[in-house]
């Protein structure tokens, strides 16, 4: 097996960020700096890394043009109102995280993340705002669920699974609204969006820590992150293994729909109302997201790390385009090609499946 | 004689592992070549440094006498190099023969693939190697693994090579088939081709090949003629050690089977399983044999719960285990070690750490919460005990040994405390030293009052280590072999079905049940 060490099996190694990372805890190996060896410790740092140094790089670099372009965009407070949208697809891209490294995708966030944020606005007309939280939440995380036990138990692939399910929580939220939502966000729901604690520190910005440190944690120290790997790597060996692979996906799928949930009170809050197809910018964004947070999209290895990265760089990128005066159209232009290109740099690294 | 294809001085370094330093080989044409070593000693890698997989870091490769470096494996072949790798290159979705001409397909006037003549010619060179019991237009994903091994080899000799490489290319093959595949090997040696041969099986090398070069630790060690070597001799450089007795002696046989662990009732599944019973008792290895495909390897996978569909009865400690879930095979008490331990035993990418405590997540959690300390302390303890070779407990198994590879997927049972252990082909394609410490601690595992169901291709194993022996033969247990009957010469004949009723004690096959 030596003999498959070479240099194109990196991003497979390392990828599997959240297992790897804990090589820092771990003593450090003895004989892998064997006499002679040519390789620095700090390079095969920066190589085990790659997939979350090139993001944050991304971002330094983004900073960097829209600073010589327009000095005003580099302040604190432009910067923080670009980090608390970036909290916005964090969330969202959180979820589609778990199901990538299932190996799987969900399309169905657009419409699932717009039911639960009309849902909200509507019910708080007449009910208490937990409710009408609890009900959009709810409603996110079965949508979620109907999508795992799809993909799960019937074997349907999940990129059809959850386009059927978009077009079909499409046409409900159409029944549902007759058209045009009703209802203002909650109070509660418009301060975790754009509130601050003393007029500094965005409420998002400190929801989408601790949403974060929750989801690495799950990912690194959980029964539940351990079987997700597994099964994003090799679901027979998982299976042959006694892991309950069904129960994994469905969780799975499950989680993302409430994070779409959880991104549609936020966007709600943030635009005080809910509104017909506000969650479909999000679908191409939260995979780019994902993607260029160095998750392979094929499954098995990466991390939430990647995807915070990911989720800032996606949301600086738009607005360095826009202020650097590239129109919309070479906007989408680029936007995609750089997606391609960052599945192109990750994808040399990853090995071939058999 | 100058040799055909002669590497000197070759090294190779993976990131940090040195897998080649001052490796050299000579192979001339018109001989059988062996390269031996354990595994890890770098036979692989000189394979790929010769065929074009993997340029070396430094040292020469000499091709009738002229240095070469091919750019990659195509333009090695082009001159008449070819390998054949254990790992299977074949597309599963495309017909035998599409595979056979693969790259080099016959065209017909009008520059399209002659499909015609493409069977034809399979046909034909299936027939002439003596593998005609091989359809060309079959695809090959419906084909057992032992006839694609045996297409791989007839796609390599099918390119007439002046080489030809073959690494560990018969390792899934029967006995009858080695035959074949070596009749063909010796044919084109009195051609005038040279032949690179490496195999874990002694036995072979010392029936087909003429000389003999061994690597340790990534370094020539010698090479000899292997008429005039002894196998200790060869074992020795290999090891760096006296090879003491291969397996470990039976325990005097007390009280086995007194108490049946594992009792099967008529397991049926489709065709490939026909009323299968068989025991196994606390502290016996029971092991199965046959030729391949016969339906040891669906036994195992009935057992583990892994098919739908599986009619009959299976006890673990007298109690039903309801069939078809894993893991509610693992909650009464099995374990199975599968066939592949790349594909199913193993979780590559990720640590052995993470492999070996993925069966026993629980254990090592509350609530879900991975317990770190617990998570390293279950690694540790079972990479000493079984001696498992690894950097540290964060190593992504891919970078293992093949046989310490195989040790993880055994170690992520042994966690499991499992009553029985159902093990398929443990010690295919993994060096000596690994084999006997597998050996080892199946005994070790006997004497604790564990079971084991074991299957494997390899009939020495099988006389070697077990205290029974069952002879499957199309999906039937046909005769179970055991105390002085169980020998390789009533085992070979019960596996082709020869009948033969002047030994005695071959009709107690039925009597369990």
């Amino acid at each position: 097996m030596t003999e498959r060490a070479d240099g194109r099996g990196r991003t497979a190694i390392d990828a599997d960020g959240a297992n790897v990372a804990n090589t820092a805890n771990a003593p450090s190996r003895p004989g892998s700096a064997p006499a002679g060896g040519r390789t620095a410790d700090g390079g095969a740092w920066l190589r085990r890394n790659r997939t979350i140094l090139i993001p944050y790089g991304l971002i330094a670099l983004l900073l960097v043009a829209a600073a010589i372009r327009t000095p005003g965009f580099v302040t604190p407070g432009n910067l923080r109102g670009q980090l608390v949208l970036a909290s916005y697809l964090g969330v969202i891209a959180g979820g589609q995280t778990l199901v990538i490294l299932t190996g799987g995708i969900d399309l169905s966030l657009a419409w699932n993340l717009n039911l639960s944020a009309i849902l909200l606005t509507q019910i708080a007309a007449d009910f208490s705002p937990a409710v009408a939280a609890a009900a959009a939440l709810g409603s996110a995380a079965l949508v979620g669920l109907v999508n795992g036990l799809g993909v799960a138990y019937l074997r349907i692939p999940s990129l059809v699974m959850t386009l059927g399910m978009n077009a079909v929580l499409a046409g409900l939220t159409l029944v549902y609204t007759n058209g045009s939502p009703q209802g203002d966000a909650p109070a509660f729901v418009r301060s975790l969006a754009v509130g601050r604690i003393g007029g500094v520190l965005p409420w998002a910005l400190l929801f989408w820590l601790a949403f974060g440190a929750a989801l690495i944690f799950a990912l690194r120290r959980t029964t539940y992150g351990r079987r997700l790997y597994a099964v994003g790597n090799n679901r027979e060996a998982a299976y042959l293994s006694g892991v309950p692979v069904r129960g994994v996906l469905v969780a799975t799928y499950a989680l993302c729909g409430l994070c779409a949930g959880l991104g549609g009170l936020l966007l709600t809050g943030y635009s005080a109302q809910s509104y017909l197809g506000m969650g479909d910018p999000f679908v191409l964004q939260a995979i780019a997201a994902v993607v260029i947070g160095g998750t392979s999209i094929l499954g098995g290895a990466g991390g939430y790390g990647g995807t915070i990265a990911g989720a800032i760089t996606v949301v600086l990128l738009q607005n360095v385009l826009q202020i650097v005066g590239i129109r919309p159209a070479g906007q989408q232009i680029l936007y995609g090609l750089i997606v391609l290109l960052m599945l192109f740099v990750y994808g040399r690294g990853a090995r071939v499946r058999e | 004689m100058p040799p055909l294809l002669a590497a000197t001085d070759i090294a190779k370094r993976f990131g940090g592992v040195v897998a080649l330093d001052g490796a050299a080989v000579a192979c001339e044409a018109g001989e059988i070549h062996a390269l031996l070593g354990e595994n890890g000693a770098g036979k692989s890698t000189m394979v790929k440094v010769l065929c074009g997989v993997q340029p070396p870091d430094a040292g020469e490769v000499l091709y009738d006498g002229r240095p070469i470096a091919f750019r990659n494996p195509a333009a090695a072949a082009a001159v008449g190099i070819v390998p054949v790798f254990q790992e299977l290159s074949l597309i599963p979705d495309l017909s035998v023969a599409q595979n056979l001409f693969m790259g080099r397909e016959p065209r017909s006037r009008i520059g399209l693939i002659d499909g015609r003549r493409m069977r034809r010619d399979a046909a034909a060179l299936l027939a002439e190697l003596g593998f005609a019991g091989i359809n060309p237009a079959a695809t090959v994903r419906d084909l057992p693994l032992a006839e694609r091994q045996l297409v791989e080899i007839a796609k390599a000799v099918g390119r007439k090579p002046r080489v030809l490489i073959l690494d560990e290319a018969t390792s899934a093959l029967t006995a009858r088939q080695v035959e074949h595949v070596f009749a063909v090997v010796r044919r084109l040696r009195d051609a005038g081709t040279a032949v690179v041969f490496i195999s874990h099986r002694m036995d072979e090398v010392r029936d087909l090949c003429d000389r003999a070069t061994v690597f340790r630790d990534g370094t020539h060690v010698g090479t000899v003629a292997v008429d005039g070597a002894s196998h200790e001799q060869i074992v020795r450089m290999m090891i760096g050690r006296a090879l003491r007795e291969v397996f470990p002696p039976r325990p005097v046989p007390v009280e086995t089977a007194s108490e049946a662990l594992l009792d099967v009732r008529e397991l049926g599944w489709g065709e490939a399983l026909r009323g299968v019973s068989l025991t196994v008792g606390r502290g016996e290895i029971v092991g199965l044999a046959g030729l391949d495909g016969q339906g040891q390897g669906d036994l195992l996978f009935a057992l583990f719960g892994v098919y739908a569909g599986v009619t009959g009865q299976v006890l673990l400690r007298r109690r039903p285990v309801r069939l078809g879930d894993p893991r509610a095979a693992m909650a009464a008490g099995l374990a199975l070690v599968p066939e592949d331990r790349k594909t199913q035993g193993l979780i590559l990418p990720l640590s052995v750490s993470n492999n070996v405590t993925l069966a026993t997540l629980p254990r090592i959690a509350r609530r879900g919460v991975v317990s770190p300390g617990a998570e390293r302390a279950a690694t540790l303890t079972m990479r000493d005990r079984l001696a498992i070779k690894t950097a540290g407990p964060e190593q992504p198994v891919r970078f293992l040994s093949g046989g310490n590879q195989q040790k993880v997927s055994i170690a992520k049972w042994l966690l499991a405390e499992p009553s029985v252990f159902l093990l398929h082909d443990p010690t295919r394609g993994i060096d000596v030293g690994a084999k006997q410490e597998i050996y080892a601690l199946m005994r070790a595992l006997t004497a604790q009052g564990h079971g084991v169901l074991f299957f494997s291709t390899d009939l020495s194993e099988i006389v070697g280590l077990c205290d029974r022996a069952l002879v499957m033969y199309e999906g039937a247990v046909v005769r179970e072999l055991a105390g002085d009957d169980l020998t390789d010469a009533n085992l070979v004949s019960a596996a082709v079905g020869v009948t033969e009723t002047a030994v005695g004690g071959g009709q107690r096959a039925a009597a369990t049940a």
